[in-house]
């Protein structure tokens, strides 16, 4: 038996012992097609393992970064399943004793043999620096949301729904589609925001307008969205044209901050993210300064739990840290507690804060399903690598927010003031049967 | 029988209280301690605020704080004629309080000269409150709790129901439109409550701080649930055993006498109706690793509270400002109040899902007003009962509490909460069902 047959044969003695012992029923590939265990059937769910690099590579720096370059270069790949239904594979072992489990000698002779064999190539991600957060620099903000949301309208398009609305759904039902979800979101954001005909709405973050449009159309509102990325306002505008709602929609390629003008709403559908913490003054003054008197002010954004004490609570996590630095740069998710200190402390009024934890899970579910189900034309369009990335990106929100370990909240404000605040005195008008709405 | 620095003494004040009435267009006039008026044809069923002799206008220009006008408001020597606090508030002043104190408004060399000549003149009596000492806030101890809670809510259980609602409900109620009444207004919340806790037949709820027990009630006459109550009020305590027994609800409502730490086993449901506010900051995490103690795993806890409007941080946060210093030194012993961003966060911290929050700051601001407006009704019927020290000093708590509210510098919010786990949180996906039309029981 010449080395590369002896590394197989270790590795392969290896994940037998490591599938008794942590009662795990996926099966591998390895890459001279041999399985694990050895009659696995063509169509059991496996881990693919492509080359022995993958391996060399994980057993020299067992980390989230290699099994993400791997994952990319599909050279650690799974076949007949999911990301889902590998972390519903999860062995009942915490990770952490993954190792204590396993058998010594076997783990440390297969390592041993794969030491100094060459991680080999691809390595797609090597490239993209650790993320920084945002210091509220214009061409720093705009060159984050480029890398992210300028990657290809016709790529969203493959899997958002028809409004390519690129924020939490909310489903009335959890067995709705993400049409009907996000019309459903939508129309929540603006029955929370009390929109009436002929207010004036500004929408910060506004994405490729789903918002502006929904509610010119169906609350009789002037609308005006605004967003650094020029593909989203773009699209936007191509919308409003073809919808012939130019007199009452508008968006525009613009940083937050310099909005000018008052309006009687505002809503921010998770644009907050990628503020920055140290930012949310800046953003704070200025929906303060952008809103009327009396006007309400509608936040929504994802939320981490908070942590003992701030200092704990900004060291980032793997997962988080490959999350900013891969998917979206220059992004900080806050915890709510802090969210609704900033609200009072920048002179609004909390008036109602909701938990849609399990919505985002849904909503990334079934991004992520519709994604992999048109994979091929999205790998045409923006090639493997980056449908690969938002595939594990997707299923990784899905299963944190599952996990409780990320959250969404929607927040709504008004102007601080003395007297009425002018909101009816229950919610119940949000949940009163849909007014005829003209779509 | 007047001397005469007696009688320029008067005719000062009278002079500069003219002049304030012009100048700053008051809306109310004043009734001094010889009878005479300002303005001089003050009709007799006109809101006018009286002061009953010279010693109030001594003790206000050498101590001007509102320790010194609690005192005289209780004794009644500062009283408002033909009206209360809240027409006094409306007809304030359109000047900014602190131009006004500055003497902007008025001529600085009358004011020195009538203040000169009331430098020595003896405060007067009685002083009420002065055997009460400055509060500190709660340690935790239970014994300190005890003494807070009753100093408050053994008042006097008949003082209570002249004024309250027919289910004794002393928090902030809920009313669905502005003019719905107290009763319906309490009646609204207990449903409220018992909805966003999605009380099911069965199900073992524990109230903190139960008061008289009205929620618990409610909760186990129309939801079936079997309610646990835990207060540090005697009275209250046994008020709530009466009245489970009058109602047959006995073994389905439990009261304990016991500090909210002690109480032992797990509860599906917890509700906290604004007892929050006597457990003090510094014994937050307490309180609530005491929650996450006492709450099954699925579980959900409904937190209601008053809270402060946050400040740039929490040391500014913290720095308590008189009219806090007054209401916790005179009625609420050991009170403290959060800001909701803190209560957030410490329900975060320590191993809680938020779900809801709702801002219920003009239900408490009108709560507050209604209870004003009941016990002024009955005001003398109440003094008969506690005194009038009590029955002055629970109005003007109303009142101040109910123009604070309504000024936006205190809300009163409903947080809801799960313990934090993997996976649902069991709740429906949307709020809608708290709006549905309830079947009949």
């Amino acid at each position: 038996m010449d080395a590369a047959a002896k590394r197989l044969h270790s590795l392969r003695s290896l994940l037998a012992h490591a599938r008794a012992r942590l009662a795990i029923d996926v099966g591998f590939v390895l890459w001279d097609g041999s399985t694990v265990p050895s009659d696995l059937s063509a169509s059991a769910f496996a881990i693919v393992i492509g080359d022995e690099g993958a391996v060399a590579a994980l057993v020299r720096r067992p980390k989230l970064n290699t099994v993400l370059n791997l994952w990319v270069s599909a050279r650690f790949d799974l076949r007949n399943g999911t990301l889902f239904d590998l972390v519903a594979q999860r062995p009942r072992v915490k990770t952490k004793q993954f190792i204590k489990v396993l058998d010594k000698r076997l783990a440390f002779d297969a390592a041993r043999r794969f030491l100094f064999v060459p991680r080999g190539n691809p390595w797609p991600l090597e490239d993209i620096k650790p993320d920084r957060t945002t210091t509220h620099n214009f061409a720093e903000d705009k060159a984050n949301i480029h890398y992210h949301y300028d990657v290809s309208n016709a790529f969203y398009a493959l899997w958002l729904d028809p409004d390519m609305v690129y924020t939490c759904a909310y489903f009335t039902d959890w067995n709705n589609d993400i049409a009907t979800a996000q019309r459903d979101k939508l129309d929540m954001v603006c029955r929370k925001l009390r929109l009436q005909p002929g207010e004036t709405l500004l929408d910060l973050g506004c994405g490729f307008g789903g918002l502006v449009c929904y509610a010119a159309q169906n609350y009789g509102v002037k609308a005006y969205g605004v967003t650094l990325a020029e593909e989203q306002a773009r699209f936007a505008n191509e919308k409003i044209a073809r919808l012939g709602i130019g007199d009452r929609a508008k968006v525009e390629c613009r940083d937050y901050a310099t909005v000018e003008g008052q309006y009687d709403k505002v809503s921010a559908i998770c644009i907050l993210e990628h503020v920055g913490i140290d930012n949310n003054e800046i953003f704070f003054n200025a929906v303060q300064r952008s809103l009327k008197p009396g006007g309400l002010f509608l936040n929504q954004a994802i939320a981490r739990p908070a942590k003992q004490n701030d200092r704990i609570f900004r060291k980032k996590n793997r997962d988080y840290a490959a999350l900013t630095r891969y998917i979206f740069p220059g992004t900080e998710l806050d915890y709510i507690g802090r969210t609704v200190s900033n609200f009072e402390r920048y002179g609004f009024e909390v008036h109602d804060v909701e938990g849609w934890r399990e919505h985002y899970q849904r909503t990334c579910r079934l991004w992520h399903d519709r994604l992999l189900a048109n994979l091929k034309a999205a790998e045409r369009e923006v090639g493997p690598v980056t449908v690969r990335l938002f595939l594990a990106y997707l299923a990784g929100c899905a299963i944190a927010f599952e996990r409780n370990t990320a959250l969404l909240f929607q927040t709504l404000g008004s102007k601080r003031r003395r007297g009425p605040s002018g909101l009816p005195p229950t919610r119940a008008e949000l949940y009163r049967p849909a007014r005829a709405a003209a779509t | 029988m007047s001397t005469p620095a007696a009688e320029k003494r008067l005719h000062g004040v009278r002079q500069l209280l003219t002049q304030a009435h012009e100048r700053l267009a008051l809306q109310f006039g004043f009734v001094l301690w010889d009878g005479s008026t300002v303005p001089a044809d003050l009709a007799s069923e006109a809101l006018a605020i009286a002061i009953a002799d010279e010693g109030v206008v001594a003790s206000l220009i050498r101590r001007p704080n509102l320790d010194t006008l609690v005192n005289l408001w209780a004794s009644a020597r500062f009283d408002i004629r033909n009206g209360t606090f809240f027409d006094i508030a409306e007809r304030r002043p359109k000047a900014r309080t602190r131009a006004v104190l500055r003497g902007e408004m008025l001529d600085r060399g009358l004011a020195v000269r009538t203040a000169l000549r009331f430098l020595f003149v003896p405060r007067g009596g009685p002083w009420p409150l002065e055997d009460i000492k400055p509060d500190r806030p709660s340690s935790g101890d239970p014994e300190e709790n005890k003494r807070n809670i009753h100093f408050h809510y053994d008042l006097s259980n008949k003082f209570y129901s002249l004024f309250l609602d027919p289910e004794m409900g002393y928090t902030c109620g809920y009313y669905h439109d502005w003019n719905q009444d107290l009763a319906t207004g309490q009646r609204n919340k207990f449903d409220h409550i018992c909805r966003k806790l999605r009380l099911k037949p069965g199900e073992t709820m524990l109230d903190i701080g139960c008061g008289w027990g009205g929620l618990m009630c409610h909760a186990a006459q129309n939801y079936g649930v079997i309610a646990h109550g835990v207060t540090l009020a005697e009275q209250q305590a046994a008020w709530v055993r009466e009245k489970t027994a009058r109602l047959g609800l006995a073994g389905r409502v439990t009261v304990e006498l016991n500090d909210y730490t002690a109480v032992q086993g797990q509860f599906d449901k917890i509700s906290q109706i604004e007892m929050f506010e006597h457990v003090g900051i510094a014994n937050h995490p307490t309180f609530f690793r005491t929650v996450h103690r006492l709450l099954k795993p699925d579980g959900l806890y409904l937190h209601q509270a008053t809270t402060r409007v946050a400040k740039k941080d929490d040391k500014t946060f913290n720095r308590k400002r008189p009219e806090l210093k007054v209401v916790t030194r005179y009625l609420w012993p050991g009170a403290e109040f959060d800001h909701i961003g803190m209560t957030l966060t410490n329900l975060e911290r320590y191993g809680f899902e938020v779900h809801d929050v709702e801002d219920w700051r003009e239900h408490q601001a009108r709560s507050f007003k209604l209870w004003h407006d009941h016990l002024y009704e009955v005001r003398d019927t109440a003094e008969r009962e506690v005194g009038p020290v009590n029955v002055r000093m629970f109005l003007a708590w109303f009142a101040a509490c109910s123009i604070v509210l309504a000024r936006a510098d205190a809300f009163l919010f409903q947080t809801l909460a799960s313990k934090r786990r993997r996976g649902a949180s069991g709740l429906p996906p949307t709020r809608a069902d708290l709006y549905r039309p309830r079947e009949p029981a």
